[in-house]
């Protein structure tokens, strides 16, 4: 078991204040971690912090990103470059313009590879991405390899670009949204993909997703986010069955349930992420807080629950209501 | 494919139609008497009257348009009425130099704007983008003769680095050639660098902001293979069009620059046939060159269709 | 956004410095165009003749300024009727039955397969030289431009909101065209205006050049820098001002029309 990633209170920020506060996280090869939470909250920003692809308008301003114990922003570009392409591979949110529209599958496909192995090695990395398609499931493997994306559908493409982020063998694996775009019925399919694919290969995940029931399913940690912060994190079970603070609770209470209860009431959170929420002093959440008192506009804590289970919030009766 | 190619052949033919329609009714039917104009004004009336039948001007318009459109399309354009060559024999020993013009000032205001866009991209909002962007606005609207007039005070007048006048067939030798035309090649390629170096500076800016170039990155790819085989591959396409839509109006507009170095060009036989109403050659010239325009734009977006996988593949029309 | 109101305030200059001159050739002009001076052939600068005298030892100045007239002249009218022209052929494809509309646009486009240098002199060799004929070659050019821009505009306007809803009310054609579509039109058509005026003036100074368009004694700018031709490598200096005063112009419409645009389309997003 050994430490694939590690952030410490990594904060960035942009023009107009913080984009992420005091980040802190850890995960071990062979687990699985989800970041939930709403739009804006930070949970893209973070790994984009993590593959260090961060926009230009924003900067990191403290903190580490240690990938296999190597702090990142401490290597040299090319160094970094290495890194990463070796280490990590990413799996983006199901958008058209990932894969380039006028290049082979094969092509993109192969050339992280042989970048790194050499152009000697085309015949094995060829082979390495038939093997990778056959892997997420494709079966008319040589079809897609020499096909442009647009002839692929979505459900495909997102397994492109699975096998893609696969080719290098990473340690970390990160996924941004991997289902969100996708129609129901591929949705179950990538899902279950990818738990079929945590037990074949050896790597660490890092999945962004709004989609409850996949989390509940595939995560061993869970990191909720808010407004650039995360408000709470600990193991699935804490999170799910003993929520402490009042929006992972609120957002657990949207989970859908298996027995609808017609008669219950939609659930909603009402309100949104301000620009002066991310700058507050107190809690970020503070604003939104059913259950806000005046202290939490002024500070806010980070109080330890159990080894594992990390909550900011400060009002003492959090655990029992 | 097949389908996008077959409609855009077809309408280029039509366009082709007018364009043989506009040519002869502007020069056939609109101006004074050919033959008059053919024999001089003193001419006698019986000459005349015999050159109009024999030219077959005195037959209906309808009748005359089909003649000659007829002939056109076996390659006979008629005969001169000043050279009293074949008028496609004139234009075949002139176009070497007009089309080897258009090659060489495309091919040099290609390559530079495409380095320029680059740079202007790469520095985008910066003070050396400004210094591009403002000096190809400013050397592109310099009128090409005057440009030329300087060019041939400094250039062969003082440094005495290109020959002054004259043309230098490359049977003469390849260096030779090159060196007669080089000037007169850059100069055209300037008036070109402003609006191909927007193009190619705009569409860089849109594919380096593509998600596909962030996964570049996130796989580790070399920045320069990024830049080459991602970012310009997709951001090559429509600077094409445009290129291909330029050279077709450079090779129909190097009169000017024929004329001040004395090349022997297409451009220089229009202006001939324009001065001596030398009626046959002037029709001849316009349709050959109306002709190519539409030929060279229909090639460039057969082309671009090719190099684009979602037309070429028929997936959208 | 500065770069771009930069494109303006030069545009406005440079075009400000063309009127200027225009306007000079009326109240101010030192020496009639045609004023020989035999005695005084290829004079440097000097108190008497500010910018030198060429071979026929005529005052350049006096020239120059007489210049812009033909040169405003033929750049405006061109492209005004051009574009009068252009506009009503274009609005006439986009709004008829799709047959007419192909035909239409076909012969628009056949009509862009001549180069605008090549028009200009098959026309001038038709009509015979000088300004008025000039101006008529330079229009032909200028129609296609403008009828592929307003059937393009009205197309792409006929397509938004704002027409469709219009149209279901009950708008009449011409009032749709004119009080819903002509506004949101009027950047691209002020915009092509201006760069067009600035090909335009390229245009006539090209032909004159090429002695097709006006003719000596008259003065163009383009005739100045022909004769100047002639005497290049001996007195290069009489084809610097013409050349200068040319640029000034082409520059300046060009640039004109730019920031036009970006003036108005920054106007028209802020809506």
């Amino acid at each position: 078991m050994s430490r694939v990633l590690e952030i410490n209170n990594l904060t960035v920020k942009d023009g107009k204040g913080y984009i992420l506060k005091d980040i802190s996280l850890s995960l071990d090869s062979n687990e699985t971690m989800a970041f939930i939470g709403e739009s804006g909250s930070g949970k893209t920003m973070t790994l984009k912090a993590i593959l260090s692809i961060l926009p230009s308008d924003v900067e990191k301003v403290e903190g580490d990103v240690l990938i296999d114990g190597t702090e990142l922003y401490n290597l040299k570009k090319d160094e970094k470059r290495i890194k990463l392409g070796t280490t990590v591979g990413f799996v983006p949110q199901n958008t058209v313009n990932y894969l380039h529209p006028l290049l082979r599958i094969k092509d993109q496909m192969t050339d992280g590879y042989i970048t790194f192995h050499g152009r000697k090695k085309k015949e094995e990395a060829l082979h390495k991405a038939r093997k990778g398609l056959e892997e997420v499931g494709i079966k008319d493997v040589e079809r897609v390899l020499s096909s442009y994306p647009s002839e692929l559908s979505g459900g495909m493409k997102q397994r492109v670009n699975i096998a893609s982020a696969l080719m290098m063998d990473p340690s970390l694996l990160i996924s941004d949204e991997p289902t969100s775009a996708l129609d129901k019925v591929v949705q179950k399919q990538v899902a279950s993909l990818y738990l079929s694919l945590l037990e074949k290969n050896k790597v660490a995940l890092l999945v962004v997703s709004h989609d409850l029931v996949f989390v509940e399913r595939i995560a061993d940690k869970i990191a909720v986010f808010y407004a650039g912060e995360i408000v709470e994190s600990g193991r699935k079970e804490e999170i799910f069955s003993s929520p402490i603070h009042p929006y992972t609770k609120a957002l657990m209470a949207l989970k859908p349930s298996m027995l609808l209860d017609k008669t219950r009431p939609l659930e909603e959170i009402k309100g949104y992420i301000s620009e002066e929420d991310r700058n507050n002093e107190g809690c970020v959440f503070s604003s939104r807080c059913p259950k806000c008192r005046k202290e939490c506009m002024e500070r806010v804590e980070e109080r330890k629950v159990s080894d594992t289970h990390r909550v900011k919030c400060i009002l003492s009766d959090g655990r029992t209501q | 494919m097949v389908r996008y190619a077959l409609r855009r052949i077809v309408s280029s033919l039509l366009v082709l139609f007018f364009v043989t329609l506009i040519t002869f009714i502007v020069i056939s039917v609109l101006p004074g008497d050919r033959a008059v104009l053919a024999l001089g004004i003193d001419a006698d009336a019986e000459t005349v009257e015999a050159l109009r039948e024999s030219m077959g001007l005195d037959r209906p318009f309808l009748e005359r348009y089909l003649g000659w459109l007829m002939s056109a399309l076996k390659m006979d354009l008629g005969r001169s009425e000043v050279y009293g060559e074949k008028v496609s024999s004139l234009i075949a020993s002139h176009l070497p130099v007009t089309f080897s013009l258009t090659i060489f000032s495309i091919l040099i205001a290609s390559i530079l704007s495409l380095v320029l866009g680059l740079i202007s991209e790469r520095r985008k909002g910066r003070a050396l983008d400004g210094i591009i962007r403002s000096t190809c606005i400013l050397i592109s609207a310099l009128p090409s003769f005057w440009v030329s007039l300087l060019a041939l005070v400094f250039f062969c007048g003082k440094l005495r680095w290109f020959p002054v006048n004259g043309y230098i067939s490359p049977s003469r030798g390849f260096f030779s050639f090159l060196r007669s035309i080089a000037l007169p090649s850059i100069i055209l390629a300037l008036g070109e660098l402003s609006l191909l170096t927007r193009m190619f500076r705009s569409s860089l800016i849109r594919s380096f902001s593509e998600d596909y170039m962030t996964q570049c990155e996130v796989k580790g790819l070399r920045r320069s293979r990024a830049i080459i085989h991602y970012a310009l591959r997709s951001a090559i396409i429509a600077p094409i069009t445009l290129i291909g839509n330029q050279a077709a109006k450079l090779f129909g507009g190097t009169v000017v620059v024929e004329t001040i170095f004395s090349l022997p060009g297409i451009g220089r036989l229009l202006l001939t046939a324009v001065e001596q109403h030398d009626t046959t050659l002037l029709q001849g010239i316009v349709l050959f060159i109306t002709t190519m325009v539409v030929l060279m734009n229909l090639l460039t977006d057969i082309f671009v269709a090719l190099s684009d996988p979602t037309i070429r593949k028929g997936r959208s029309e | 956004m500065k770069k771009r109101n930069f494109s303006l305030y030069i545009g406005i200059i440079l075009v400000s410095i063309i009127l200027f001159l225009f306007l000079l050739s009326f109240v101010a002009l030192p020496y009639e165009v045609d004023a020989m001076d035999t005695g005084n052939r290829f004079a440097e600068a000097s108190r008497d003749h500010i910018l030198g005298t060429d071979q026929f030892g005529r005052d350049i100045y006096s020239r120059i300024l007489v210049s812009t007239r033909s040169a405003l002249a033929v750049g405006v009218t061109s492209v005004f009727f051009g574009a009068l022209v252009g506009l009503f052929i274009g609005a006439v494809a986009a709004l008829s039955p799709k047959a007419v509309e192909v035909v239409v646009m076909r012969g628009v486009d056949a009509m862009m397969a001549f180069p605008g240098i090549l028009s200009a002199m098959v026309l001038s060799a038709i009509l015979g030289k000088g300004v008025m004929n000039a101006s008529i070659a330079i229009s032909f050019f200028m129609v296609p431009v403008f009828a592929r821009l307003s059937y393009s505009m009205i197309l792409e306007n006929g397509k938004k909101g704002y027409v469709k809803a219009a149209r279901s009310y009950g708008v009449s054609l011409p009032r749709l065209l004119v009080f819903h579509m002509l506004p949101d039109m009027l950047t691209r058509l002020v915009t092509q205006f201006s760069s067009s005026v600035g090909a335009a003036i390229l245009t006539e100074s090209s032909l004159s050049f090429l002695g097709l368009g006006i003719q000596p004694p008259g003065a163009s700018l383009g005739l100045m820098l022909s004769e100047a031709k002639a005497y290049v490598l001996i007195e290069p200096y009489q084809a610097l001002w013409p050349g200068v005063v040319l640029s000034v112009a082409v520059l300046g419409f060009s640039l004109l029309g730019d920031g036009i645009n970006a003036v108005l389309s920054k106007e028209n997003s802020r809506e």
